[in-house]
């Protein structure tokens, strides 16, 4: 099924029949966003089977916990959150050290975003997962899901300053390897 | 947000990767074995199943009680057997037979009637009744037999004579030996049961009791001379004597003025220390609940708790109550954060002095600051959750011979009201939040309602009087539902014990 239909207002339908335990509709639900979330386990896993363990225990949650959403808000951001956090718990918290602070002033090398647009998703899935994975987490997590350095603290137990640093050091590995690439391209 | 970052959000937002084609299949295997979460719902028809039952089961054990009553067997020997085997037999039987008392004397001459009571008058001799002054004991014959015609006799007879007739030989040799053993001192106990309609009694109440009287006297005389070693009596004899002091006890049942004594109510109040054990658990989704789990775990201490109440209860039969009344517990915690890395903002006025060669001010600026002193934050703080109750308990009774006797319960307490007053570490912005009830500002994070609990208890019972007694109480508490509300990220039970104290008054 295509996943153009997330926002489509038979979601719900689909989602209480979940809830009553259904398990065409959860099949379906499976169907809708599996290949998105599949997508998300994949960036914060270390490998192709710790995304595929991921995803499976993701929707295992996603169908346990489905009669807490609201409704109110995004259910594929509901859903997103739910396998961050999956891979969150996964994620050992030795992979992260304590950095010191001062690299947020680390000057950022200007790219030009239209390279950056014509570069595939795929490309650029490539480029994130080549990161180290304490840089790559918290890139995720705050470039793609959108999480603030406190929040990022709080989650991975770090401090908010490593977190910035974790995020600066990814930026410059990302943007050393899209400046090769529009070099290639010029 | 830079251009970067919106185009890489965009693109990897969007990005869908390809599935393995068993992948729904694992997961389809897994949730076939998935346990599904309880809903609130649920528990309220567990809670409402479970009371239903328990009615079902106190009138059915109420019912069974007074069956069994009405249902007990005479049995001497099988040539000379009162059977009641069932309530309408009991009852065609009850309108037939009376117990009458009086003055007899055996052939032998040397025994002495001491039975035979119609009146109060009668009574009294009976209470005046002296089996030392007695000569002989010989219970000649316990005959009662079915009659479907009232006023039939039914008789037990004390003629000698008729009971050599009888063709009971097991029972006559019985009374041959206790005649023989007895010669100097034994008592001679007669009873005669003659057919007396007690619905034309006007006073059958009254000669039911008298009769009791007669027969626990009877029974208890014989049980403490052959606990003496003055009369052997064999064993359906002795039984059929019991039998029949049962007999009378399930005449009570039948009789309107006794009901009260079998169904008794009885009020008790109680107070109990009690220590809450809690237990969080994820529950729900968007916060990173192992770290907060464990902080909150780590900020939060169980203290020392209560427990008070009113309970009144119904007896069922004499083993069995049913109680139901209402409960208050407090449960409480101590709440200390401490946060070595916090700072203490403050605002001050510097003031820049322009001064001129002769260092004379000719003017000034002055600005206002912020500065930030670092520091140590400590914080505590003891929460408070209040829960009302009504306990719905079915006990089972012990009963001694001494004034100390057991009871065991357990049955659902039904929550009425859960509030609280307190402070937790919040998921969002790990700080300490008030949760306080009914402070609008307050952290929302508990319901207001916690459906049913389990309760269990033993209990050892010393009565101070007849109506009187105290008993000291230890007990569990399950808190089944959590205290936090569905899209709170964890889940709050509790398990509580208890030791209570309290005191039982009958009615």
């Amino acid at each position: 099924m295509s996943p153009l239909m997330l926002d489509s207002p038979n979601i719900n339908q689909i989602i209480d029949s979940c809830i009553s335990n259904d398990r065409n509709s959860q099949k379906q639900l499976f169907d809708i966003y599996g290949r998105k979330m599949l997508s998300v386990c994949r960036r914060y896993a270390k490998n192709e089977q710790e995304a595929e363990d991921l995803l499976q225990e993701g929707f295992i949650r996603v169908y346990k916990y489905l009669h807490t959403f609201s409704k109110a808000g995004s259910f594929e951001g509901w859903m997103r959150r739910i396998f961050v956090n999956v891979a969150l718990k996964t994620i050992s918290k030795k992979r992260y050290t304590h950095e010191s602070t001062g690299i947020q002033d680390l000057p950022e090398s200007s790219i030009d975003p239209s390279v950056l647009s014509k570069m595939s998703a795929d490309q650029i899935m490539d480029m994130i997962n080549a990161l180290p994975d304490g840089y790559r987490t918290v890139f995720n997590m705050y470039v793609i899901e959108g999480y603030s350095h406190k929040e990022i603290a709080n989650e991975l137990n770090i401090e908010e300053a490593t977190s910035r640093s974790q995020l600066v050091k990814a930026r410059r590995i990302l943007q050393d390897q899209i400046t090769k690439i529009q070099k290639i391209a010029v | 947000m830079s251009d970067f970052d919106k185009i890489l959000r965009e693109k990897m937002r969007q990005h869908a990767s390809d599935m393995p084609n068993d992948m729904w299949s694992k997961i389809e295997s897994e949730l076939s074995v998935e346990p599904t979460k309880r809903k609130f719902g649920l528990w309220w028809s567990a809670m409402a199943g479970t009371a239903i039952l328990l009615l079902i089961g106190a009138i059915y054990i109420a019912i069974g009680t007074q069956s069994s009553n009405g249902g007990e067997q005479l049995s001497l020997s099988e040539n000379h057997t009162q059977s009641i085997n069932d309530k309408s037999n009991l009852d065609q039987s009850l309108e037939t037979k009376s117990i009458n008392r009086e003055n007899q004397t055996t052939e032998q001459s040397k025994a002495t009637a001491t039975t035979l009571l119609g009146s109060q008058n009668q009574k009294e001799d009976s209470a005046n009744f002296d089996p030392t002054t007695s000569k002989k004991s010989s219970i000649n014959k316990i005959s009662s037999s079915k009659n479907n015609n009232p006023g039939n006799v039914n008789s037990w007879d004390n003629n000698r004579t008729d009971a050599s007739q009888s063709q009971n030989e097991s029972l006559t040799q019985a009374t041959s030996q206790a005649a023989t053993n007895f010669e100097q001192s034994a008592v001679d106990i007669s009873m005669n049961r003659e057919s007396t309609n007690f619905k034309e009694n006007s006073n059958s109440t009254e000669k039911i009791a008298i009769a009791e009287n007669d027969i626990r006297l009877v029974y208890e005389e014989i049980r403490g001379l052959r606990g003496a070693g003055h009369l052997r009596l064999d064993y359906d004899e002795d039984k059929a004597i019991f039998a029949l002091a049962k007999e009378m006890e399930g005449m009570k049942t039948e009789c309107p003025s006794f009901a009260n004594k079998e169904l008794g109510i009885f009020v008790e109040t109680y107070y109990s220390n009690d220590f809450g054990l809690k237990f969080l658990s994820e529950n729900g989704v968007g916060s990173s609940i192992d770290n907060y789990k464990d902080l909150r775990s780590q900020t939060e201490q169980s203290l020392y708790s209560f427990s008070a109440g009113l309970r009144v209860g119904m007896m069922i039969g004499n083993d069995y109550s049913l109680k139901i009344g209402a409960n208050y517990s407090q449960i409480n915690e101590k709440f200390e954060f401490k946060d070595p890395d916090s700072y203490q903002s403050k605002k001050i006025e510097i003031t820049n002095y322009i001064r001129d060669e002769n260092n004379m001010i000719i003017d000034s600026t002055t600005t206002i600051e912020e500065i930030f002193i670092p520091g140590r934050t400590q914080l505590v703080n003891y929460n408070k959750f209040r829960i009302i109750d009504i306990p719905i308990l079915f006990s089972y009774h012990w009963n001694t011979r001494s004034k100390l006797s057991y009871s065991v319960s357990a049955g659902p307490y039904i929550n009425l009201r859960l509030s609280q007053k307190g402070k937790f570490i919040s998921p969002d912005k790990i700080e300490p939040v008030d949760f306080t009830s009914n402070n609008e500002t307050a952290f929302q994070a508990f319901n207001t309602s916690i459906g049913t609990s389990l309760f269990g208890s033993f209990s050892a019972n010393y009565a101070l009087s007849e109506n009187l007694s105290i008993f000291a109480e230890p007990s569990l508490r399950y808190y089944m539902m959590s205290f936090t509300s569905e899209d709170y990220p964890l889940d709050q039970n509790y398990l509580t014990l208890s030791l209570g104290m309290g005191a039982r008054v009958k009615f």
